[in-house]
């Protein structure tokens, strides 16, 4: 009896002992060769396309330069207002670095865009008035001549005209974004001189102002967007 | 026992990943997302209902273009009736998940009105009578995005809302206030109330049909041709709607709770504007891949525009 328990348990043993090593000399080798090729081509655009516009984007300018002379007393008071108005359908869309120019009446620029761009005006150059010459950027105006009886150059009393008035304007608005805008702008520039002769005083003022109305095309929206709160 | 730990461990890492997965299984499920759907579909078995006051002219064409299903009225008994009606005539795209671009009250009431004036449309719903309402119409899920949407789950108002909150946003309610039943019990409701995660004031942004790509336009423009409705110009588009369709890792959703305190918080501009563009380059990048052979016929560079003044109308 101990003899086949002995027996059974050693072929019990050797099952184990063959399963055990059976599994491990064992070796399986699998190769498996796969070539995938994916090619995936995504391309993403970003969106450029656009609806661009400027809401009421005003802007003033004013220069009031003034010379006085000693005995007599000269003054030149030169008032430069310069509005600038940029409307749009719509609040989306910016302008970045955009140059107008006005020659007389007509402007045609770069685009306007951007509901809250701000529109900064600057650059008039001279305006020719009864004494002198109203240089650009500057508030003084100085007049030639000498003080005497009377202010020296003319005192023209004829009212300015418009037209002598070179007035570069560079429009800047506070967002940066490329697009292709096109901007019609319409200015009116209206300039007035009055002049006392033989008064010792001489006042010059000028006023131009200029009016753009802007719709700009297609652009990115670089503006933002009119936000609505749902409270 | 070390295997019985691990197996344990392995098994709380995983309802972990669950839970903080919520949001993603709570848009899978109520907003699925199908990888071949064309631009005109993403909205399929999805409405949205607008107030008017946060809407823009033709609002739902656009909506309906990008196969949503849309309800603007001051109105909800009509809202309730025309989702009703549309999922019996729209067999094909039935709404099965409502969106609400509404207004919370501060999270006194779901308020939908025509404008602020006093006697203007308006009308209230609380969030059991909605559920109550729309469960026969097969509507299984509700996302709130609305201000302060975690208050409008409070009890006291869950069911019946308070005519007299004392708060100078619940003007009169012209139109009415819809209460959900007295025997009303929201725990046997199938319908799903949604949230965002945390109570805040919710914002929406105004777009225009032509920020998007040519392509976009046209095939916005088809499907809308195919709706028999005119092409859209305008949209107005929450924060949160963007960030569902776009699966946004920010968007925090929930189901349960809700919020006492009223909460001024409200998201940056800029986050609503990136946002914006993502939405409009998700609109082209869809649109391009459904028709990639689609050029541009005349120069894309825009004629030049006198038009004259007009405000941005946005309502």
């Amino acid at each position: 009896m101990n003899r086949k328990l002995g027996s059974t348990a050693v072929m019990v043993l050797a099952v184990v002992a063959m399963m055990m090593f059976g599994c491990r000399s064992t070796s399986s080798t699998t190769t498996k060769t796969s070539t995938e090729t994916a090619a995936t081509t995504e391309s993403t655009s970003a969106s450029t396309y656009g609806n661009t516009s400027a809401v009421d984007t005003t802007q003033s300018t004013t220069t009031t330069p003034s010379m006085t002379s000693a005995t007599p007393t000269t003054t030149t008071t030169t008032t430069t207002t310069n509005t600038n108005t940029t409307t749009g359908l719509d609040t989306t869309g910016s302008t970045s670095g955009t140059t107008a120019t006005t020659n007389g009446t007509n402007q045609y620029g770069t685009p306007s865009a951007g509901s809250s761009g701000t529109t900064t005006g600057s650059n008039f150059a001279a305006g020719t008035g009864a004494t002198g010459t109203v240089p650009a950027n500057s508030s003084t105006t100085t007049v030639s001549g000498t003080s005497g009886t009377s202010a020296s150059g003319s005192t023209d009393t004829t009212a300015m005209s418009q037209s002598a008035i070179n007035q570069n304007q560079n429009n800047n608005t506070s967002y940066n974004t490329n697009n292709n805008n096109t901007t019609s702008n319409n200015n009116t520039v209206s300039g007035s001189m009055s002049t006392t002769p033989n008064n010792n005083t001489s006042t010059e003022s000028m006023t131009s102002s200029s009016t753009t109305n802007g719709n700009a095309g297609e652009g990115t929206h670089g503006t933002r967007h009119h936000r609505m709160r749902k409270d | 026992m070390i295997r019985r730990l691990a197996v344990l461990a392995l098994l709380l890492a995983a309802s972990a990943a669950m839970a903080d997965d919520a949001t993603s299984i709570l848009i899978a499920r109520a907003m699925p997302y199908n990888p071949y759907a064309r631009l005109s579909e993403i909205g399929h078995g999805v409405g949205i209902v607008f107030t008017p006051d946060l809407s823009v002219p033709g609002n739902c064409r656009f909506y309906e273009s990008l196969g949503f299903a849309c309800f603007e009225d001051a109105d909800w008994s009509r809202v309730l009736d025309d989702i009703r009606l549309h999922n019996i005539f729209h067999p094909e795209n039935r709404v099965r998940t409502l969106i609400l671009e509404t207004h919370g009250t501060n999270g006194n009431g779901l308020k939908l009105q025509r404008s602020y004036a006093p006697t203007a449309d308006r009308s209230y719903i609380s969030v059991g009578a909605l559920q109550e309402r729309l469960e026969p119409d097969g509507i299984r899920y509700v996302l709130i995005s609305a201000c302060n949407s975690g208050r409008l789950l409070r009890p006291a108002i869950y069911r019946t809302l308070d005519p007299n909150p004392g708060d100078k946003l619940f003007l009169a309610p012209t139109c009415g206030i819809i209460s959900a039943s007295a025997d009303f019990d929201a725990s046997r409701s199938r319908v799903t109330v949604v949230t965002p995660g945390t109570s805040h004031i919710e914002t929406s942004l105004a777009g225009n049909v032509r920020e998007l790509a040519p392509v976009t336009r046209k095939l916005i423009a088809d499907s809308a041709k195919a709706h028999a409705l005119r092409a859209p110009v305008q949209f107005a588009v929450s924060d949160m709607l963007m960030e569902m369709l776009l699966r946004d890792p920010r968007l925090t959703l929930t189901t349960s709770g809700y919020v006492d305190e009223l909460s001024k918080d409200i998201a940056p501009v800029d986050s609503s504007e990136s946002l914006y563009k993502s939405f409009v380059a998700y609109l082209n990048g869809m649109a391009g891949r459904e028709l990639p052979s689609f050029k541009v016929a005349t120069a894309t560079k825009p004629k030049l525009r006198t038009a004259k003044k007009t405000s941005p109308t946005v309502r």
